[in-house]
């Protein structure tokens, strides 16, 4: 944060105590998080929801927001410095004006489609980041604007800026003496005379114009420059698609705890060296449901047996044995007791002829009692599976538990698993019925993530697509600008694959974002083109062609 | 209009050079996306489009 300030502080005038901008430095990250504040304040009061990915946020406004302010300011720098401020005002709004209102449209458009995301996280994320995004137009327009008013009646009474002013002249050591002000800095108004010649408009405005202008342009506009820039980037393209081919989606909740806590310690060492997988839950529920009936008690054996072969699964996902449910003790303690009669002196045995050998049921009648000892002596443990009714005449829910088999990715092997017990627990399953594991967290993201990605990826593109042919009324640049997007998408999704990150919903919002930030770097430049009108004068040593030239001014100097 | 893209860029990515030594996923993670945003959508804002634009762009003015 400390570090955007100085760089904005440096670099948004130029070195001279009157074209140093520290206070409208200020300013912008003053809308920043103006624009932070009130949009966060307004999501929530839209009933927004907060999660982990918004920690983000101010970043994300910082780089949108600092680069919008940033186009203002030296639009303004560029209009002629004779003119009253009113005009030039005018003029420089004319020009960044548009510019940002293009950039801030296609963003908002684009986190605003993310909101119809199923992805709660993702949808939530779009939602604050599209108002942040409003917001910071709003505060670009309004305050910054307003101030950078009050900034050139500032330079143009030659006073200083509140803190470079104080001790030192225009020509000092500290302002590197004057060397790096351009000659239309040193013109009138601020120094010289008004007779002076005003410096043309191809006297550089300042360093980083000049090298953009000069050097990059010459470069890229060039024969062989051309050529080898088209062949590093269908090189690269090729590298990326080999990268994207390979990324893996896969997430764990984990990934948000510290690699340094004990609990990473202990998922990470216990996936490496045992490879346990979780215990799944069942849960049965249902008032209406009366278990002691000899068909229910069928479909129950009926229903663990298919879990624990799982029917028709693509792999065997319940590890063998490992469904334990209190039924099946249940039913070994009243055919171990059938034949023990009641001794006359001592009690009784409620599980006598409990057990029906030829249906294999225990018998409705005496199901309740026996169950009521099965639960005072051997299966105590299982006492709290299973929930009784108030007047604890009847089993209102129950539930089993059962291993599930190591599963290694969460988008692959997970979201199989996921259907596959489902189905299971619908087509088997008594009353109201489902399942539940710790991973399952891990397995809902992805059941409907790369449709979902693909979908917010492709309607992001759509709201660019269709913002940028309404503002620049031109099919050939809306269409170039897109194709850089999507390029730098592509790019990201490789990075993603060769730094080792897996794709995920953490990593998608990032995509989302990446779409609007590509936007704001080449519609500015695509937007400029446009608007450029091709200068009639040469410039020493620029290209001919009447594109090359406006090229050669779009990324050079005036915007 | 190019340098004052190429500050915003810039100063973005100061703005996320302080997340690179934080352990935390989220921040890494967007740490080295931004990494590759901010580099790959000013490579291709700076070098790629102006090339397309020179060989096909249009030349009417709006």
């Amino acid at each position: 944060m400390n570090l955007v300030a100085v760089y904005c502080v440096f670099f948004m005038g130029s070195c001279s105590p009157i074209h140093f901008r520290s206070a409208a430095a200020g300013i912008t990250l003053l809308c920043v998080g103006l624009s932070y504040a009130s949009s966060f304040g307004l999501a929530q009061y839209l009933g927004g929801k907060m999660a982990g990915i918004h920690g983000v946020l101010p970043f994300l406004l910082i780089g949108i927001g600092v680069d919008d302010m940033f186009v203002i300011s030296s639009a303004i720098d560029q209009t002629n410095p004779r003119h009253s401020t009113v005009e030039r005002m005018r003029k420089g709004m004319m020009h960044a004006g548009s510019s940002i209102t293009i950039t801030t449209f296609t963003n908002a458009m684009a986190f605003f489609f993310g909101c119809t995301s199923s992805l709660d996280a993702l949808a939530s994320f779009c939602f604050f980041s599209g108002l942040g995004v409003l917001m910071l137009y709003f505060t670009s327009i309004t305050i910054f604007t307003a101030f950078m008013v009050w900034d050139i009646k500032r330079q143009v009474n030659k006073k200083g800026d509140c803190c470079g002013g104080c001790f030192c002249k225009e020509d000092s050591i500290l302002c590197c003496k004057g060397s790096c002000l351009t000659p239309r800095q040193k013109a009138y108004p601020f120094q010289g005379n008004q007779d002076d010649e005003l410096p043309t408009e191809g006297e550089y405005i300042n360093g980083t114009q000049k090298f953009l202008h000069q050097k990059l342009s010459k470069a890229t506009t060039s024969t062989w420059g051309t050529i080898i820039i088209l062949l590093i980037w269908i090189l690269y393209l090729g590298v990326s698609i080999y990268g994207c081919m390979n990324l893996e989606i896969d997430f764990k909740t984990t990934y948000f705890i510290s690699e340094t806590s004990a609990i990473r310690t202990y998922v990470d060492k216990s996936d490496e060296y045992f490879k346990a997988g979780d215990i799944i839950s069942f849960y049965v529920e249902n008032n209406e449901l009366e278990i002691s009936s000899e068909e229910n008690q069928n479909k129950l054996v009926d229903f663990m047996d298919k879990l624990e072969s799982c029917d028709r699964c693509s792999q065997n996902w319940i590890k063998e044995k490992s469904l334990s449910s209190w039924f099946s003790g249940f039913q070994a303690f009243a055919k171990s007791l059938n034949k023990v009669r009641p001794k006359r002196n001592n009690g009784m045995n409620p599980c006598y002829k409990a057990w029906d050998d030829k249906k294999e049921v225990v018998v409705a009648d005496k199901f309740y009692k026996c169950l009521n000892t099965y639960l005072d002596t051997q299966g105590q443990q299982d006492k709290s599976k299973i929930k009784f009714n108030e007047e604890e005449t009847k089993i209102t829910a129950f539930k089993m538990e059962a291993r599930s088999v190591y599963v290694k990715s969460a988008a692959k092997e997970g979201v199989q698993l996921l259907s596959d017990i489902n189905r299971i627990t619908n087509t088997y399953g008594l009353g109201e019925t489902y399942s539940f594991s710790q991973r399952y967290l891990d397995y809902e993201t992805y059941v409907v993530f790369e449709q979902e990605a693909i979908l917010n990826v492709a309607l992001a593109l759509g709201a660019v697509f269709f913002i940028l042919i309404i503002f620049t009324a031109n099919l050939t640049v809306t269409l170039l600008v897109l194709l850089q997007v999507a390029l730098v998408d592509v790019f990201l999704f490789s990075l993603l694959y060769f730094w080792g990150v897996t794709l995920n919903s953490v990593t998608i919002v990032n995509i989302t974002v990446a779409i609007g930030l590509s936007v704001d770097y080449s519609a500015h430049i695509g937007h400029a083109f446009l608007t450029i009108d091709p200068p009639t004068t040469h410039i020493d040593g620029s290209p001919t062609s009447k594109r090359e030239q406006r090229i050669f001014k779009a990324r050079g100097a005036i915007g | 209009m190019g340098p004052s893209v190429f500050h915003g860029a810039f100063s973005a990515f100061l703005a996320i050079v302080v997340l690179a030594p934080s352990t935390s996923y989220i921040f890494q993670n967007f740490f080295k996306m931004w990494f590759g945003i901010i580099i790959y959508g000013v490579a291709n804002g700076f070098i790629f489009l102006p090339v397309l634009l020179s060989l096909c762009g249009p030349l009417n003015n709006v």
